[in-house]
C-alpha cells in the first residue's frame, strides 16, 4: 500500500477511508446497542452517555490504531452526525459529534496521532457527545420542553425527566460519562495489547 | 448476502428515483417528522413513505414496517387507556420514542435499499461531495447488514465455547463475555476494511478523472412528483 499512499500524499489513502467507514459502521451498532436500553426511560435516559461512551471504547481505540492520521475522528463524528440527524435525534446531538469530533482531532494531533494517552483524552472529550441532547435541559429548559412535547413525548415523560434533572446533574453526568470513557478506552487498549497487535492487525 | 445498498442492475418497482432526489427527500422528510404539529400528521407522513416505499419496489420492508408501526401506534394507544401509572409510562413513553423516528428509519431503509452502490457514488459525484467522506458513507452502509450476520456466527462461537452471548452471561463472566464479542468483531471488522480497500482500488476508486456510469442518471418525471409531493407537505406543516 505504500504506493497508494503516495499517491495521494495529503491525507488518507482510499485503505484508510474504507477503514473508517467499516469502523463508523460499528460505532453506530455500538451506540444503538448502548443507547437502546437507557434512551427510552425518563429516569434512566442520563445514563444513555455513559454506557454509549463503555461500549464504544473499543471500537474507537482501534480505529485510532488502525488510521492514525488527520481527518479520522472527524470523519467518523461528520458520519455519525449525519446518521443521527437522519435517524431524528435532536439536533444539538449531530452538532455536538461534529464539535467534539474536531476538539479529539486536535488533542490526537498533539501526539500526531501515535500517543496511546492522548487518544484516550481525545475518545473521553469525544465521548461526551450524547450530552449535547441533554445539555438544553439546563441550558433553556422551556424550549426543550415545549419542543420535545410538540414533537410527542408525553407530558408524564417529560414531568419524570424534568424531576431527575436536577442542577447537579450535568456535572456529575460529565464527570461519570468521562469516567467510563475512560474505562472503555483502557479495555480497548488492553485488547489491542493482548490480541490486535499479536494478530498484527492494530 | 442481503445488502442494503444494491449490487445488481435488477431493476423492480414502477418508480425509480435519482439519489440526489433521494438525499433531498430523506432531508425534507426529516424536517418535516420534526416540525409535524399532531400525531394525525406524523400517520400521514408515514403512509406517504408507505406508498413511496411500494411504488418503488420494496414490497416485503413497506408491509412489515406498515405492520410494525400500527402495532407501535396500537401499543400506544391501548397503554394510554388501560395500563396501571407505573407500566403505563414506561411502555407508552417507549412506544412514543420509536414512533417517533420510526418514519426516519422508514424513509431511510426504503431509499437506501433502492440505490445501488455506483449509482450512489456517481450521483454523489455529481454534486461534489467531498471524498473523504463520500467513500466512508458508502462503505458503512454496505457494511450495516454484515454487521449482524458476524453477529450470528459469533453467536454461534460463543456457544461452542460455552459462553453464553446474553445479559445473564455478561453478569456471570463479564470479562470473558465482553473479549468474545469485541475480539471476533473487531478483527473481521479489519479484515473486511482490507479486503474492500484492495478491492476497490483494484476497480479504479482512486482514478482522479470522473466518474462514469452504466445507469443513467437524470431527473426524471418520478423525482418532479416526488419533489413536489414531499415539499407540499413540509408547506403543509406550517398551515396546519
Amino acid at each position: 500500500m505504500s504506493s497508494q499512499v503516495q499517491a495521494i500524499k495529503k491525507g488518507m489513502s482510499t485503505k484508510d477511508l474504507v477503514t473508517v467507514g467499516v469502523f463508523s459502521a460499528l460505532f453506530f451498532v455500538a451506540t444503538l446497542v448502548g443507547g437502546i436500553l437507557f434512551a427510552p426511560n425518563p429516569v434512566l435516559t442520563y445514563f444513555t452517555p455513559l454506557a454509549v461512551a463503555l461500549v464504544s471504547g473499543p471500537v474507537y481505540m482501534l480505529l485510532s490504531a488502525k488510521v492514525p492520521k488527520r481527518g479520522a475522528i472527524m470523519i467518523l463524528g461528520i458520519v455519525m452526525g449525519l446518521l443521527m440527524f437522519v435517524t431524528g435525534m435532536y439536533w444539538l446531538w449531530s452538532i455536538a459529534y461534529v464539535v467534539l469530533a474536531a476538539v479529539a482531532e486536535l488533542v490526537a494531533g498533539i501526539g500526531k496521532y501515535k500517543n496511546m494517552k492522548l487518544n484516550i483524552i481525545g475518545y473521553i472529550v469525544f465521548s461526551l457527545n450524547p450530552i449535547g441532547s441533554y445539555i438544553m435541559l439546563w441550558i433553556n429548559q422551556k424550549a426543550y420542553t415545549e419542543y420535545l412535547t410538540s414533537k410527542g413525548t408525553e407530558q408524564a415523560y417529560m414531568d419524570t425527566m424534568l424531576a431527575t434533572a436536577q442542577n447537579w446533574m450535568l456535572p456529575v453526568m460529565i464527570v461519570t460519562t468521562a469516567l467510563c470513557a475512560l474505562l472503555g478506552a483502557i479495555l480497548g487498549k488492553k485488547l489491542l495489547g493482548k490480541q490486535f497487535q499479536k494478530a498484527g492487525v492494530a | 448476502m442481503k445488502s442494503i445498498l444494491q449490487i445488481s442492475t435488477y431493476k423492480r418497482g414502477i418508480f425509480h428515483i435519482d439519489p440526489r432526489t433521494k438525499l433531498f427527500l430523506l432531508f425534507v422528510g426529516n424536517v418535516t417528522v420534526f416540525l409535524a404539529p399532531a400525531i394525525s400528521y406524523e400517520i400521514l407522513m408515514a403512509a406517504t413513505i408507505l406508498m413511496l416505499g411500494v411504488l418503488c419496489g420494496v414490497y416485503r420492508f413497506s408491509i412489515k414496517m406498515m405492520v410494525f408501526y400500527t402495532g407501535v401506534i396500537l401499543i400506544q394507544v391501548v397503554g394510554d387507556l388501560y395500563f396501571p401509572n407505573g407500566i403505563r409510562i414506561l411502555v407508552v413513553t417507549f412506544a412514543i420514542f420509536v414512533r417517533k423516528i420510526f418514519p426516519c428509519v422508514m424513509l431511510g431503509g426504503i431509499l437506501v435499499s433502492t440505490t445501488r452502490v455506483n449509482e450512489f457514488m456517481s450521483a454523489m459525484n455529481r454534486i461534489h461531495m467531498p471524498k473523504n467522506v463520500l467513500v466512508p458513507l458508502t462503505v458503512m452502509l454496505r457494511y450495516f447488514p454484515m454487521v449482524s450476520e458476524e453477529w450470528v456466527h459469533i453467536k454461534n462461537a460463543m456457544k461452542m465455547r460455552d459462553v453464553s452471548p446474553t445479559l445473564l452471561g455478561f453478569i456471570k463472566n463479564p470479562g470473558q463475555t465482553v473479549e468474545c464479542i469485541y475480539v471476533p468483531l473487531l478483527m473481521s471488522a479489519s479484515k473486511i476494511a482490507d479486503e474492500l480497500s484492495i478491492a476497490s482500488v483494484t476497480r479504479g476508486i482512486e482514478n482522479p478523472k470522473p466518474r462514469t456510469c452504466l445507469q443513467q442518471i437524470k431527473f426524471h418525471t418520478a423525482d418532479a412528483l416526488c419533489t413536489i409531493y414531499f415539499a407540499a407537505l413540509l408547506g403543509l406543516v406550517f398551515f396546519v
